[in-house]
């Protein structure tokens, strides 16, 4: 179809007007991260790259990459396995309208909220030891104690954050078409066979963009650490969101908060860009 | 520091719109009473005005919600309030404060929020209030506050000095000391006397892990453990009684021999709690305590009123002081107060409310209404509070001995102490959880407070 | 459905018990939530926890004749359906461009809008709150409508472009071929077909407009607190009103159960095609 040169760039203006609008904020606090800044201490002096220096090099820099790290990976790939799993499930399921209504209802109580209850439920003397216990199975500490409490969290995340896979890959599942399914029925193959050689290339394109989405919101993940641990025990959930919180709001050390989440934001940059690359090569070919 | 000159933009002739007076007067720091804004004191002053305070959740923020109808009637000032949860609140405070808004005219603060804004110079100092008498009313009885808390609210802002020197900082609205809570029902049960010193604690602790009580295993202690500075308000029972401190001329002295001692009997106490509680902020270890998993507990005298109100423990609780160290009992106490923005519009009528807040009359009404901490020497003493905690055991004359004998701000006074604390609080919990000794814990901690006071 | 017919009953057995499963994970929180909504304080804080208890609705009267939670709750009614009504207006064209027209700078333009979900919400929230003081926007429903686009627009937009994409351009085309504008092409086929893709979109967006936290706590004030802020008062700094939390908590689910009941019809339909191509 014909169109004037400068429609398709009119009809993006709003949303490139958003962007821009959201540049100046971004580039202040980019400024910042190159600065000695503490907030009850009138202007910021430039101290270059001191910021960067130490955040990758001190022990409490790299621990906090390596929870943001660690959590990402877990994160995905657990709520990705769960979710691709539950869709499938879902699928073949008579009643599957009726158990997606329950599935997605974690996704609808706020993160803070249910981090908070979860924290109750999983205290030393709370409702799930106590089950437990009356089950004969034995107790943890969850986010009590520094082994466990990377994990606690991130079943937390999992509890909230799997429905929206859930949604996504079902989506996806639904787009394979029909003819390719029957068509390796009739050959023979086992349905495992025809998920790994079928389904999940088909549903390739959808699961970069769960990974992406997902990716990006747990490297960022603050509301269930906070909430839950504020970053301990001995630093054992501190990822690079949560130390930044604790430097800028905490002590007021803007510098520092904003080093960390400018790493944070490369990493979301680097991460979707290589995806997203990915994606269209995959869709090219 | 400050100057007392009149602000010549300010010089608007009495009877103006106040509103319009004011335009133009909020400088960066704090600047005192205006010269020429008023002639003498009349509650009615301001009348018209408004007002807008930040609270945080708090009894103290209920109660002074429930008489803001006294206020305003008295005063003719129209204020409006808001109320945030805890961590909500110093996110709104600390972004408005930075910016220089003057959205907010009073807000709820406490000593480590003090440093911080006075360093920065967004809080009012009040002194200067105080003491001008066209602005504070004569039966407004100053010295009537417990003196240990007027000098925890005074600082000259020397980093890492001057405490309890220069300027007011705040009016004390609601105050914490710190306690020692034990299960009577349990202690009697077992034969066990209530503690005197820290060894008998410890003592006593062991010996109550693990009993089983009214068909429930409780544990010999509770506490917090959550790795942030709240933790140590518990803890400077221990470090009090040990004579230790956190800052000696300028450098860490978390690694002293005394505060080594002092974390080595903490650790020793924290075994005797559930082994979740190296985590625990205050709620989890309240909660804990009152569904009656816990013999032993020191925490924030101020809790009463949640034991005592329709629990499983109600009347069952003891309440007696911080146990006894090498140099005697100590406990560090929490001042909820209320700070002017330096940046307010309207200085006046927001000191009538300050001032009226931390009345004796006011005071004295707001025992009923939940802020049963009173600041105020008169009302500690009064009718009311003793009929409010009757049925409390020796809740009334124990909160009141602390404040008196032992109660002080424990900590050196910075801006940048938050973060120190918070460092001083993590090696707690890595020495409880058995990652460090005390020793190695505490002699990391002394570097990374040096690093981090540079 | 064929392929569901064509299974061993016990599979499909085994399905059902494993969904039943995992939504008994899903939803023994919610319950634990909702029991506890209806519990007195003394049977909130116990041990063992109990299971059993003589219900009050003491917790919902206290609720819903509080301004610390009615008013959030209108407020964030107000801000999630206005911040969707833009999200639409804005980024319904931006997808209709990025998926029909090859532009230079497409590709550019579409990651550039994705980004605006990198940025962590506490790196742009002062310098952001100090640009909304300079031009009055705090604590005002606009300013919150607008700086919740950070959140649901990148979201909108790249799932309804792919959706766009899916679909057939040769309809547009027939009806440009009988005459017809681009706009009547898009209203009349485009929009159509695009109806369950929306839905989907929407469901999403609202769910993550809804939730969010630090945004509306930095930017709105006492007349525009939202939900997450005004639940959480419930937490003071001397104890915690666990009933009235947990009643707040679950009428606050109920605007997004409602949107799930009605969009969640759409919503496969829709993501099918929406977000395959991605």
């Amino acid at each position: 179809m014909k169109h004037k040169p400068a429609l398709p760039y009119l009809l993006v203006l709003p949303g490139i007007a958003v962007l821009v609008a959201i540049l100046y904020p971004f580039f202040t606090g980019a400024y910042w991260s190159f600065t000695s800044y503490r907030l009850n201490r009138g202007d910021p002096d430039l101290n270059w790259g001191r910021n960067y220096w130490s955040l990758f090099t001190t022990g409490d820099g790299l621990n906090a990459i390596s929870v943001t790290l660690t959590y990402v990976v877990a994160v995905v790939i657990i709520e990705l396995v769960l979710g691709v799993g539950l869709a499938l499930l879902l699928n073949s399921n008579r009643y599957g309208n009726y158990f997606r209504l329950i599935i997605v209802l974690p996704l609808l109580l706020p993160p803070v909220i249910a981090a908070l209850m979860w924290n109750v439920m999983l205290t030393q003397n709370g409702v799930v030891n106590y089950l437990l216990d009356s089950a004969g199975l034995p107790t943890l500490l969850w986010l009590n104690s520094p082994q466990t409490a990377l994990m606690s969290v991130i079943l937390i995340d999992v509890w909230i954050f799997t429905p929206f896979v859930v949604l996504l890959a079902q989506a996806g599942l639904r787009s394979v078409p029909k003819e390719l399914a029957e068509a390796s029925a009739v050959d023979g193959a086992g349905p495992v066979k025809h998920f790994f050689s079928i389904t999940l290339p088909m549903m390739f394109p959808i699961l970069i963009v769960i990974i992406t989405f997902r990716g990006i919101d747990s490297l960022k993940m603050f509301d269930i650490i906070y909430t839950t641990t504020a970053g301990g025990p001995v630093g054992s959930t501190t990822n690079l969101h949560v130390m930044a919180y604790l430097e800028g709001i905490r002590n007021l050390n803007f510098g520092m908060a904003m080093t960390a989440l400018i790493v944070l934001w490369a990493l979301c940059y680097a991460s979707a860009y290589v995806l997203l690359r990915f994606r269209r090569q995959e869709a090219m070919s | 520091m400050r100057d007392l000159k009149p602000n010549r933009r300010c010089l608007v002739s009495v009877g103006l719109v106040a509103a319009l007076a004011m335009t133009g007067c909020a400088g960066g720091d704090s600047e005192g009473p205006p010269e020429d804004e008023i002639e003498s004191f009349d509650w009615q002053n301001y009348e018209g005005e408004e007002i807008t305070l930040l609270f945080n959740e708090h009894p103290l923020a209920n109660a002074l919600s429930a008489q803001l109808e006294d206020f305003e009637e008295l005063t003719g000032i129209e204020v409006a309030i808001e109320t945030l949860s805890e961590t909500d609140y110093m996110t709104r405070i600390l972004t408005e404060l930075q910016s220089g808004s003057s959205a907010y005219d009073v807000f709820m603060t406490s000593q480590p929020m003090n440093y911080q804004y006075a360093a920065a110079g967004w809080i009012e100092e009040l002194d200067p209030w105080i003491e001008d008498e066209r602005y504070t009313a004569s039966d407004w009885d100053f010295d009537d506050f417990f003196p240990a808390i007027i000098d925890s609210l005074r600082w000259d802002t020397t980093e890492w000095g001057g405490a309890g020197e220069g300027p007011l900082w705040a009016l004390p609205a609601n105050e914490e000391g710190y306690a020692l809570f034990y299960r009577e029902d349990i202690l009697e049960d077992a034969g066990v006397d209530v503690p005197e010193t820290i060894d008998e604690l410890i003592d006593a602790a062991s010996e109550l892990d693990g009993y089983e009580f009214d068909g429930q295993t409780v544990s010999g202690f509770v506490s917090r453990g959550h790795p942030t500075y709240p933790t140590l308000n518990p803890y400077s029972t221990f470090f009090l009684a040990h004579g230790a401190q956190d800052i000696v001329d300028g450098e860490a002295d978390v690694d002293s021999p005394e505060n080594i001692a002092a974390l080595e009997q903490w650790v020793d106490l924290m075994q005797h709690a559930p082994e979740g509680a190296s985590t625990y902020t205050w709620y989890e270890a309240q909660q804990d305590f009152i569904a009656g998993n816990a013999a032993f507990y020191i925490d924030a005298d101020h809790m009463a009123p949640d034991f005592e109100n329709d629990t499983n423990i109600s009347g069952n609780v003891g309440y007696a002081l911080p146990p006894e160290g090498p140099e005697g009992r100590g406990s560090s106490m929490w001042v909820w107060s209320l700070g002017m923005n330096a940046h307010s519009e309207a200085k006046g009528p927001a000191w009538l409310f300050m001032q009226w807040a931390t009345s004796q009359e006011v005071m004295t009404e707001a025992i009923d209404l939940g802020n049963m901490n009173p600041t105020r020497i008169s009302v500690g003493e009064g009718p009311e509070m003793e009929a409010a905690t009757e049925d409390w055991g020796d809740y009334n004359e124990v909160w009141q001995e602390i404040l008196h004998e032992h109660a002080e701000w424990a900590y050196t006074p910075a801006a940048l102490w938050p973060e120190a604390g918070d460092i001083w609080a993590n090696a707690i919990q890595s020495a409880v959880l058995g990652e460090q000794s005390p020793e190695e814990a505490l002699s990391d901690a002394a570097q990374r407070i040096n690093a981090a006071m540079e | 459905m064929r392929a569901h017919k064509r299974r061993k009953p016990i599979h499909a057995a085994l399905v059902t018990i494993a969904l039943v499963a995992w939504s008994i994970f899903a939803l023994a929180p919610l319950v634990w939530i909702f029991m506890m909504s209806l519990k007195l304080p003394r049977d909130i804080i116990s041990y063992p926890p109990s299971f059993i208890f003589s219900p009050t609705v003491d917790n919902y009267i206290t609720v819903f004749s509080d301004a610390r939670f009615l008013q959030p709750f209108i407020n964030s009614i107000i801000v999630t359906l206005g911040s969707l009504v833009l999200t639409l207006i804005i980024g319904l064209p931006t997808a209709y461009a990025l998926a029909r027209f090859r532009f230079k700078g497409r590709e550019s333009i579409g990651f550039g809008i994705l980004s605006l979900r990198f940025a962590p919400e506490l790196l742009i929230i002062l310098p952001l709150f100090l640009m909304y003081q300079g031009i009055g926007l705090v604590d005002s429903y606009v300013g919150l409508v607008l700086a919740y686009q950070i959140v649901t627009l990148p979201m909108l937009v790249w799932m309804l472009r792919s959706f766009i994409e899916d679909l057939p351009q040769e309809l547009e085309e027939a009806v440009a071929i009988d005459g017809g504008t681009r706009w009547t092409a898009f209203r009349h086929v485009l929009f159509r077909l695009m109806v369950p893709g929306l839905s989907a979109s929407l469901m999403l967006s609202f769910v993550w407009a809804w939730n969010n936290y630090v945004l509306p706590l930095v930017l709105g004030g006492r007349n525009t607190s939202v939900v997450t802020t005004g639940i959480q008062s419930y937490m003071s700094h001397q104890s915690i009103e666990w009933g009235p939390m947990a009643a707040a908590t679950m009428i606050s689910i109920i605007p997004g159960v409602l949107f799930a009941i009605f969009a969640l019809r759409w919503i496969v339909g829709g993501l099918t095609a929406g977000t395959v191509k991605g």
